[in-house]
């Protein structure tokens, strides 16, 4: 990580909603290739920063450098075309539209140089072959599982080299999270740099090379999953303690 | 039977001119979330410029339409960039733009008295005063030309809609703003857009409305009320609503006028008892938009 510049490199970065600073002096860096976690209590601003960094955020200062280009004053569809995609706390899919659609709209800002929509297509298919056999439904009526493949193959669609993914098991049963973790591991096989936001300590950490622990808006801890894997300070319920919560 | 038929006709091109204008409230709505009663204005304006295009400059019809709605699209678009997006962008609440774009139709009623004059300016119709003759009756030329071009008009902005990709933007936009945005869908350009072709869709009805009665600084204000209606009638949603909403008003409008035994100016309340009608029993409207229920 010394020698080559990281991919995603956030420096002092200080965001919020409207006037509600949640945010404050925030850096991190993730290196190409690298997956890191992002854990930290309910109410961290862990999806503020992700929302920061996408760009839909208006208030932010500091510098969000992606592949040696400063993000800070680009609007969220300029940093897709970059190859950021980001799959949203709470899936977020367009429930009245079909799969088809929802995937379509996932490639309006393919690049021509990152390839066709139909090998996008055929990509996503493939790591979720659900998907393909449902490509005609609603997808509000896929099941909460299926709505989760569908938010991550929407955000494949644009052909990323990073992927930021708000706390993506949520809510989804043991066998669900083991599919999805599946192919995460095949889309970092590939070469996918991925920022995992997660709450399930031992999870995040079991998938990825690195992570920081942030509170009230700060990093207050960073290392290898390894190290931090070993931190009896970071048990489950460490994120319980009276003292770690936001309030 | 003749009288039937030729009321269909007059409900069809009535109808047509209500959907428009509904279609035109729509199509800034969905991905806005903005009300704009600017609508009536934008068919005034664009009316006033087929009588520059069409009656003084005696430009072709076609190439003189389209340049009057042009002219409306871009007169939306600025709108949209100079005073809705400096209030969003600071993050206004949305009743802001709704207000200031209220405060816009006295600005362009103004402008349109002061560059056109209060009068009454006439319009040729583009086919003529002619007649076609269908069997047992025999349709105005004019009223033929406003159900085919309304008609066109509605059948496009409906495929564009369900069948491009960028109609599923403006879908998804009016869906999930944050999503959307997420996606790459540019939401600066969604938002200039849906003005731009709300103003076209308001001034296309506005064109077709001038030669059946002629020009006039006033004329907006009862196409803004009946679109208004047509859109509550029709529901909030979809391109289909808008078409039913203005079918309905149209009937229920023409047959009073028809067969009830009142002066025929009071036909111009059937839109607001019908809207309220619908508030109180149905308020999603015949058609809501997908997903909803
Ligand atoms: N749209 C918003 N407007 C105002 N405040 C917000 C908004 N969204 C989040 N906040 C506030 O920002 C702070 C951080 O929220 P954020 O959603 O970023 O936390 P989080 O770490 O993602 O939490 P969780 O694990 O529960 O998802 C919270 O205090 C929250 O109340
Ligand atoms: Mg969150």
């Amino acid at each position: 990580m010394s020698a080559a510049p990281p991919m995603l490199a956030v420096e002092n970065l200080t965001a919020g909603h409207g006037p509600v600073t949640v945010i404050d002096g925030l850096s991190l860096a993730v290196g190409a290739r690298e997956a890191v976690a992002l854990l930290g209590p309910n109410g961290a601003g862990k999806s503020t920063l992700v929302m920061a960094i996408a760009g839909t955020l208006r208030s932010r200062t500091g510098r969000v450098d992606f592949a040696g280009r400063n993000l800070i004053d680009l609007p969220p569809h300029a940093i897709v075309a970059m190859g950021v995609a980001v799959v949203p706390e709470g899936r977020r899919i367009f429930a009245p539209l079909s799969v088809l659609d929802n995937l379509h709209l996932g490639a309006i800002r393919l690049p021509a140089a990152r390839g066709r929509i139909g090998e996008r297509y055929e990509s996503v298919f493939a790591l979720f072959p659900r998907l393909a056999e449902r490509r005609q439904q609603r997808a509000g009526t896929l099941s909460g599982g299926e709505q989760q493949m569908l938010a991550i193959g929407r955000a494949l669609m644009s052909a990323p080299t990073m992927i930021l993914l708000d706390e993506p098991f949520l809510g989804l049963a043991p066998k669900i999270v083991d599919e999805i973790l599946a192919t995460l591991h095949v889309l970092r096989r590939a070469g996918l740099t991925v920022l995992l936001v997660e709450q399930k300590t031992e999870l995040a950490l079991n998938f990825c090379d690195r992570a920081y622990v942030m509170q009230k808006g700060r990093i207050v801890r960073e290392g290898s999953a390894a190290a931090l894997a070993g931190d009896p300070a970071l048990s489950a319920d460490y994120f319980a303690l009276p003292a770690g919560g936001p309030g | 039977m003749t009288d039937l038929l030729e009321l269909a006709v007059s409900i069809l091109e009535a109808g047509g001119i209500y959907a428009l204008m509904a279609l035109a409230y729509l199509v800034v709505l969905r991905p806005t979330g903005i009300i704009n009663f600017a609508v009536g204005e934008w068919a005034t304006l664009a009316s006033f410029f087929s009588v520059a295009t069409l009656g003084w400059w005696n430009l072709p019809y076609i190439p003189g339409a389209v340049l009057a709605l042009a002219g409306v699209a871009a007169i939306g678009a600025l709108t949209e960039q100079a005073t809705v997006r400096p209030m969003i962008e600071r993050g206004a609440p949305i009743l802001t733009p709704i207000l200031i774009l209220l405060g816009m139709v006295v600005v362009y009623r103004e402008a349109a008295a002061l560059g056109f004059g209060t009068q009454n300016l006439r319009v040729p119709p583009p086919l003529g005063f002619g007649r076609i003759d269908l069997g047992p009756i025999a349709i105005p030329m004019q009223s033929a030309v406003v159900i085919a071009v309304s008609g066109i008009m509605l059948a496009g902005t409906w495929a564009f809609f369900e069948r491009t990709i960028w109609g599923k933007a403006f879908q998804a936009v009016a869906i999930d703003r944050v999503a959307a945005g997420l996606m790459g869908i540019n939401l600066r350009l969604v938002a200039a857009f849906s003005f731009a072709g709300g103003a076209a869709i308001a001034g296309t009805a506005g064109v077709l409305q001038a030669p059946l009665t002629s020009a006039h600084y006033l004329m907006g204000l009862p196409l803004a009320i009946k679109g208004f209606s047509a859109l509550v009638i029709g529901g909030v949603g979809r391109v289909e609503g808008c078409i039913l909403g203005g079918l309905v008003l149209a009937a229920c409008e023409r047959l009073v006028m028809r067969y009830a035994p009142i002066p025929s100016g009071f036909a111009i309340g059937v839109p607001l008892l019908l809207m309220i009608l619908f508030l109180l029993v149905r308020p999603t409207g015949l058609i809501g938009a997908r997903g909803r229920t």
